[in-house]
């Protein structure tokens, strides 16, 4: 395999990462959201594409580059203007978000550089590996966030699957979506809701860029 | 039941608060989130599975869908 194929593959924990994707496809179609369903099923396919080499690695771009900085930062508060004030579920709001995720994709997607080993992934592939101790806690952290993660994910299935009793059953049984879409339905929800999404997405392309991602 | 439900919810919304906070309130305990956020997001699939769930709920909220 070639050093390009070898970029941003780790072994067993990527295919768990293509398989969390895999299952949300399937979740997706199963509650009759098959568009949600066939982006996850998408992501999952491409991404396991590029882990048997059917895909060439896509490192940043060294030549002209999409926005950044400032220009970003305007860029993403001119989406979320637009978001707020464009209809509900009407086109405008579906076409920037497709938008949205297809730009997101440029920034993401590509790998800094291949990791040396699997336990040490790419950007860390030139500093001396943390002590015994700090893995520890990081191996901590991470398993504790996973698990609250897969609590929710768990409490929210079992409120879907209870709530498909009827009205009665909803009402008793509500998910994430049913408790927050009344919010985000309202005009100040609404204000809200977009400005969180997108600072958030902001802040985890900062995060993306340091780890390795487009610089 | 519905306050079960909701009351679940809560419980775990606070224990991420804490989580989030136990580095700032017992160093060496856990590193921050951000930190563990970073190191997980060195990997692709990683970094695009999280990109691709922050962009979906955007499309869940916001589209009605």
């Amino acid at each position: 395999m070639s050093e390009q194929h070898d970029a941003g593959r780790s072994p067993a924990m990527a295919w768990v990462w293509i398989g969390v994707l895999a299952l949300t496809s399937s979740v997706q179609f199963g509650r009759g959201a098959p568009i949600d369903g066939a982006v996850f099923a998408v992501f999952a396919a491409l991404l396991a594409a590029e882990r048997v080499g059917l895909l060439p690695n896509v490192r940043p771009a060294r030549g002209p580059r999409g926005p950044r900085g400032p220009a970003l930062v305007l860029l993403a508060l001119g989406c979320a203007v637009v978001l707020i004030v464009a209809p509900f579920d009407g086109g405008v709001s579906r076409t920037v978000l497709v938008l949205i995720g297809l730009g997101s994709v440029a920034y993401f997607w590509p790998q800094e550089r291949p990791p040396r080993s699997p336990r040490q992934p790419a950007s860390a592939a030139a500093r001396t590996p943390p002590p015994a101790s700090e893995r520890a806690i990081r191996r901590r952290t991470a398993v504790l966030w996973a698990m609250l993660v897969v609590l929710v994910c768990l409490w929210e299935l079992a409120a879907f699957f209870l709530g498909h009793g009827g009205a009665a059953a909803e009402q008793a049984h509500p998910t994430i979506s049913s408790l927050v879409e009344p919010f985000v339905a309202s005009p100040w929800g609404r204000l809200v809701f977009v400005l969180v999404w997108v600072m958030g997405g902001l802040a985890l392309l900062r995060v993306a860029q340091r780890a390795g991602a487009r610089r | 039941m519905h306050a079960l439900t909701v009351t679940g919810y809560l419980v775990l919304v606070l224990a991420m608060a804490l989580l989030a906070a136990a580095p700032h309130v017992r160093p060496g305990l856990v590193v921050s989130f951000g930190s563990m956020l970073e190191e997980v997001m060195r990997e692709r699939p990683a970094r695009v599975t999280i990109m691709v769930f922050w962009w979906w709920l955007g499309w869940h909220f916001l589209t009605g869908a």
